[in-house]
Parts: C-alpha cells; sequence; structure tokens
C-alpha cells in the first residue's frame, strides 16, 4: 500500500470517528466550562473570605483549600462520585457530580490565584478608597477586585486549559467524554495511535484556542500605560 | 458664622506595642483656617492624620468634626470619612480608573450622585486643579504633579468640610512640586479648611494661619508663623527649622 492511500485511509477512518468524538467534544467543553465557572464562583467568595480574615470560617476554607491541593483529582472524583449516593442517598447524575467534583477542585486553585491577586493591590490604595468614605465591600467591589481579576486573568486561564484537560478523568465514572468515546472507538478498533492522536489534537485545539483568548482578554482589559 | 469649629481634637493618644506615636494631641480647627503641621519623620503627624478620619483606631481621646463625635463607637466611620478629604504623599490615585473616574467614583458610589452630575463635577474640579485635558488619561500615562493634583481634585469632589494633605509634595521631584504647592496656594485663597503636614517652610509661611511642630508624638510648639519662624518658644523648633531652612 502507498503512502498516499494510507493517508487516504486514515481520513477515511478519522472521518468515520468523528461524529462520535465530537460528541465526547461537546461532553468535555461543557463540563469544563461549567467546572471552570463553578470554581471561579466558589474561588472568589473563598478569596475575598479568607483575604477579609472572618474568623469563624478561616479554619475551613484553610482546611478546605489544603486538602484539594494535597489529594489527587481523580481520588476526590471517585470520593464524591461514589460517596455522595451513599452518605446523603442522593442519586445525581453522573455528569452533575463530575461537575460538581472537579469545580471544587478547581475553585481551590482559583481561591489561591485570585487571593494572590487581591494581595497584590497597593495599601495605599485601599487605603484611598476607605478615606473616601467606601465601604470594605464597595472597596472590594469597585477598587480592589477589577484590577485584582486583570491581574490574574492568564493565570486564571491557564486554570482553565487544566480543567479542560482534567475532564478526561470523568471517563472513570462512565461520561461520556472525549477521552472515554475515544477509549470506546479503540475497543472496536484496535487503532489506539490514530484515535487518541486524533483525541489529543482535539483537546490541544482547545487549550490553543483559550490561550489566543487569554492573550485577546489581556490586552482589551489592559490598563493603559501600567506595567506589571 | 466664621468662628465656626470644624475639627475639635481633644487629649489623641495612640500607642502602638510599646511605642507611643500620640501623647495626647489636642487642637482645633475653625473653617477656613489653614494649619500646617511640621516635625520630622516619625513624630507621629500621619498618624494625627489617620486617627482623624479613623483609618487608624486612636486609643485614646475625643475628635469632633463639626457636631459629630468621630470617637464613638456608634458612629458611622464611612459617614465621616466622606466629610474629610485627604491627599496622600504617594497619591495613591486608583489604576484601573481615568482620572476623571479617580474624581467621579466617590461622588457616584458614595454619594449616589447621577452619573451625569457627578462628570460635571468632577470636571469642574479637574479644571481648577489645571487637569481637565487629561480627564481620559489613565494614572500610569501621568507625572507625578499631575497624578498630585489628581489626587487633590479627587478629595475636593467629596465637598468635604476640610482636606488632610500628607506631606503631598515629599514623593515629587523638586521640578514637580511648584505646580501641587500652587494649586494648594489658589485652594487656600478659596477659603478651603485644610490641615497639611509638610516639610515645605515657604509654602507654610506663605499659606499658614497657624504652625504646629510636633515631636516625639506632642505638638510642642504652636502659633503664626511669623511667631513661629521668628521667635521659636521651644528649643525643639529651633533645632528643626535650622535643620530644614539650611
Amino acid at each position: 500500500m502507498g503512502i498516499i492511500e494510507s493517508i487516504l485511509d486514515t481520513l477515511s477512518f478519522f472521518y468515520e470517528c468523528l461524529p462520535t468524538l465530537l460528541d465526547g467534544l461537546q461532553i468535555t467543553i461543557i463540563s469544563s466550562v461549567a467546572s471552570f465557572f463553578l470554581g471561579l464562583l466558589v474561588g472568589s467568595i473563598v478569596a475575598v473570605l479568607r483575604v477579609e480574615k472572618v474568623k469563624f470560617l478561616s479554619p475551613f476554607l484553610t482546611a478546605y483549600v489544603e486538602i484539594v491541593r494535597g489529594t489527587p483529582l481523580l481520588v476526590q472524583l471517585l470520593f464524591l462520585f461514589y460517596g455522595i449516593p451513599i452518605v446523603f442517598g442522593l442519586q445525581m447524575p453522573p455528569l452533575a457530580v463530575g461537575i460538581f467534583s472537579i469545580g471544587l477542585c478547581t475553585g481551590a486553585y482559583q481561591s489561591e490565584i485570585i487571593r494572590t491577586g487581591i494581595q497584590s493591590i497597593s495599601k495605599g490604595q485601599i487605603e484611598a478608597s476607605q478615606a473616601l468614605g467606601m465601604t470594605r465591600w464597595k472597596t472590594m467591589q469597585f477598587i480592589i477586585l477589577p484590577q485584582a481579576l486583570r491581574i490574574v486573568v492568564p493565570t486564571l486561564i491557564n486554570e482553565y486549559i487544566t480543567v479542560t484537560k482534567d475532564t478526561s478523568m470523568l471517563m472513570v465514572v462512565s461520561i461520556p467524554e472525549l477521552t472515554r468515546r475515544g477509549s470506546w472507538i479503540v475497543y472496536r478498533t484496535f487503532k489506539p495511535f490514530q484515535v487518541f492522536g486524533l483525541v489529543g489534537a482535539m483537546y490541544f485545539a482547545l487549550a490553543y484556542a483559550s490561550s489566543r483568548v487569554s492573550k485577546y482578554i489581556e490586552k482589551r482589559y489592559q490598563i493603559k500605560g501600567l506595567i506589571r | 458664622m466664621e468662628d465656626e469649629t470644624v475639627l475639635k481634637v481633644n487629649g489623641l493618644h495612640k500607642r502602638y506595642d510599646s511605642l507611643e506615636v500620640l501623647k495626647g494631641i489636642s487642637f482645633e480647627l475653625k473653617k477656613g483656617e489653614k494649619v500646617v503641621i511640621m516635625g520630622r519623620s516619625g513624630a507621629g503627624k500621619s498618624t494625627l492624620l489617620r486617627c482623624i478620619n479613623r483609618l487608624i483606631e486612636p486609643d485614646a481621646g475625643e475628635i469632633h468634626l463639626g457636631d459629630t463625635r468621630v470617637t464613638a463607637t456608634e458612629t458611622d466611620v464611612t459617614k465621616i470619612r466622606r466629610r474629610i478629604g485627604m491627599v496622600f504623599q504617594h497619591f495613591e490615585l486608583f489604576s484601573h480608573l481615568t482620572a476623571l473616574d479617580n474624581v467621579t467614583i466617590g461622588p457616584i458610589k458614595v454619594l449616589n450622585l447621577p452619573k451625569e452630575k457627578a462628570v460635571e463635577l468632577g470636571l469642574k474640579y479637574l479644571d481648577k486643579v489645571g487637569m481637565k485635558d487629561k480627564a481620559h488619561s489613565f494614572p500610569a500615562e501621568l507625572s507625578g504633579g499631575e497624578k498630585q493634583r489628581v489626587g487633590i481634585a479627587r478629595a475636593l469632589a467629596m465637598n468635604p468640610d476640610l482636606v488632610m494633605f500628607d506631606e503631598p509634595t515629599s514623593a515629587l521631584d523638586p521640578l514637580l512640586v511648584g505646580e501641587v504647592l500652587d494649586t494648594m496656594k489658589e485652594l487656600a485663597r478659596e477659603g478651603l479648611t485644610m490641615l497639611i503636614v509638610t516639610h515645605e517652610v515657604d509654602f507654610a509661611k506663605e499659606v499658614a494661619d497657624r504652625i504646629m511642630i510636633m515631636n516625639d508624638g506632642e505638638i510642642v510648639d504652636e502659633g503664626p508663623p511669623s511667631l513661629i519662624f521668628s521667635d521659636p518658644k521651644h528649643e525643639f523648633t529651633r533645632r528643626f527649622l535650622q535643620r530644614t531652612l539650611s
């Protein structure tokens, strides 16, 4: 078989795989976007509460961040997936549990990213805002967060890329996302090289697009004249 | 009404662990009065200003702003602060906001003025400090003197009862000091009540109704500039002025 034929053969094989993989890609995108934004919500709240040193909460928040950082995501995922139904007697759709698990995990990382951003805003600006008569919350809302979030956008999008790749672990709890669908095809066709090559290319395309978006946002929201 | 007392400070104390920063400061500020506080660094000047609007909590003593007891625990500090303008040594403009937005954010978010009204007000005060042309520039695009003038406009836009200046020219290039002092002189002429910490002797001589010399947390000498500069009562004042003037 000539090279041309073998390329055409592979391409037509890819074409056959596409519908299945694209369905998986859709789940990958949905679960990564949903868990990222869940994480952003959780992370922002945790970061603000930790910076504001809310006394009775802070040991719990510290524990949350440390536990998430100190255990593998795969273990967290399995723990929640099998744990929630047993402990709470609650039957949740697997995808919801998956999004919840990854969301909680990335939330801990995002809280640390946002906290660093918040703490990089100068004490002087905070004082100036309070001297105008702003409450702590208004200072957070109008002075600290708008600057802190700009600073952390590249790091957050990096975290989003990590989340996208982490959703591949959802295959172990039988969610038919991209990687799992890839392995289905492999079981049927015994072509792991081609299939996982294609799957990898799809993840790469997502990651690359995200990093382009990051560059754009960075430019778009850059504070004029300010070099950090 | 000329003798209306704007600010009354009585027996103000502040201590950090073993260090007593303010050892019973008392003074009054009448409407339209300009009081300059001088003294070497570490004398407690900045701490005094920050205790007045409770950016730092004083340990003891009374502060009254008009009829309001600033030091009362039930007093809403944010309501006090909006009535006391503050200008900082390092400007402390909000770096994500344009000059105009720096000036209008207080009126909009604290005084709840409608946006158009605040913009009108903001442009008026930027014009007053000679910064209307740069209303849409960001702080990072401005020189030190320009930043400080925006800082002054930001304080004025709240229409405060008095404005406190914490060494407003100490962080500036010598060449840029003049423009900021000129702005402040103009405000003084217009009758703004001002409490100014500065090392600028000539400015103090020209503008101050009264000068207070601080040393080690106490006011050691106090009086009109003519008296302070020609016949300092206190030994410390004499030495301080000698060093500052030379």
